[in-house]
């Protein structure tokens, strides 16, 4: 069988040399007009004929080699079960794939796995950069790739599932806490100032500011810092008006 | 990890890194530098002793020289068509 392939595309390769050759003297022969018209309709129209007849033997040859037994086909339907519901790039004489994973707004991965054993698990080529932030041994910890067994492996896409929700939520957490470190920034800065106001005598903007350390707080759930400057501002709004 | 099985592992990754170019350099049509890396990719298998592995990229070599044969007679239609008889 495979020594039959290989005669087949030799022959195959030898004919198209042989049209290409016979079709760059047709057509030096047509450029010096050395050919007549009626020649030319001819020529023209067996030159077509001949290339649809030998495009269609490689075609019947390559199609004999694309069949897929049945490990394949189920190959190829887990890529397509992945491709419904990722962004995918696929490749289904390899069984490798590509897929794209938005882990927040502005951070997207790309994750190549080659799944041509399946149903043995896939192997995944994980981005450097996802070892940094996640930790370089977190793919084993993978439930779905934990849990994988051969006679009744998980779906695919059930990693890239489990793994988008992990990065979503790893991404989500990274701007929570750059998103308090602001805030927290913002309160030191409001506490300088109203100890500052409150020092020049400038009550009535160290009482604005405190408010507004009292806000941050509530807005970080930070009970303890709200009341101690709850307790600031109360002393400090009764002596305004004692005064 | 003992070294043979240390070699074993890096082979494994070199296959899998060499099969993964190849496939993307199919997927952008650079057919030639495809079929050289999937070459590649079948000597590897062969040192690994992966016989299957060895059939199936070789079959697959084989479908992207078929698909080189169409693209070269695709190109010599087009180039077909265009001529046209004039006085």
């Amino acid at each position: 069988m495979v020594d039959t392939e290989i005669t087949k595309i030799a022959a195959f390769s030898e004919s198209v040399e042989k049209l290409e050759n016979e079709f760059k003297n047709f057509q030096e022969k047509f450029r010096a007009k050395e050919i007549d018209m009626e020649e030319f309709d001819g020529r023209k129209v067996n030159f077509l004929e001949e290339i649809k007849k030998v495009s269609y033997e490689i075609k019947q040859v390559k199609d004999l080699l694309s069949a897929r037994n049945e490990m394949e086909q189920q190959v190829v339907r887990e890529l397509n079960l992945l491709s419904e519901q990722f962004q995918t790039e696929v490749d289904e004489d390899t069984g490798i794939a590509t897929v794209f994973i938005s882990a927040s707004l502005e951070v997207h991965f790309e994750i190549d796995i080659d799944c041509s054993r399946y149903p043995e698990p896939p192997y995944l080529f994980i981005p450097k950069m996802m070892d940094d932030f996640l930790g370089s041994d977190f793919i084993i910890n993978l439930k779905t790739l934990k849990k994988w067994s051969r006679k009744k492996p998980p779906h695919l896409v059930d990693i890239f599932k489990e793994l988008e929700e992990m990065l979503v939520e790893f991404f989500q957490k990274e701007e929570e806490v750059i998103e308090d470190r602001d805030k927290l920034a913002k309160r030191r800065k409001f506490i300088e100032l109203a100890r500052n106001a409150e020092n020049a005598g400038n009550n009535a903007e160290a009482i604005n500011l405190y408010q507004g350390v009292l806000e941050i707080s509530l807005d970080l759930k930070d009970k303890a810092s709200y009341f101690k400057y709850k307790k600031i501002l109360e002393e400090l709004e009764t002596s305004v008006k004692g005064e | 990890m003992s070294k043979g099985n240390e070699e074993k592992e890096s082979k494994f990754f070199e296959l899998r890194a060499l099969r993964n170019r190849a496939r993307k350099k199919r997927a952008a049509n650079e057919l030639d530098e495809a079929e050289k890396l999937y070459s590649q990719a079948i000597e590897v298998a062969k040192e690994l002793k992966s016989r299957e592995e060895v059939e199936k990229l070789d079959k697959i070599v084989k479908i992207i020289e078929l698909d080189i044969l169409l693209q070269r007679l695709q190109t010599l239609e087009n180039q077909l068509i265009q001529m046209v008889w004039t006085e």
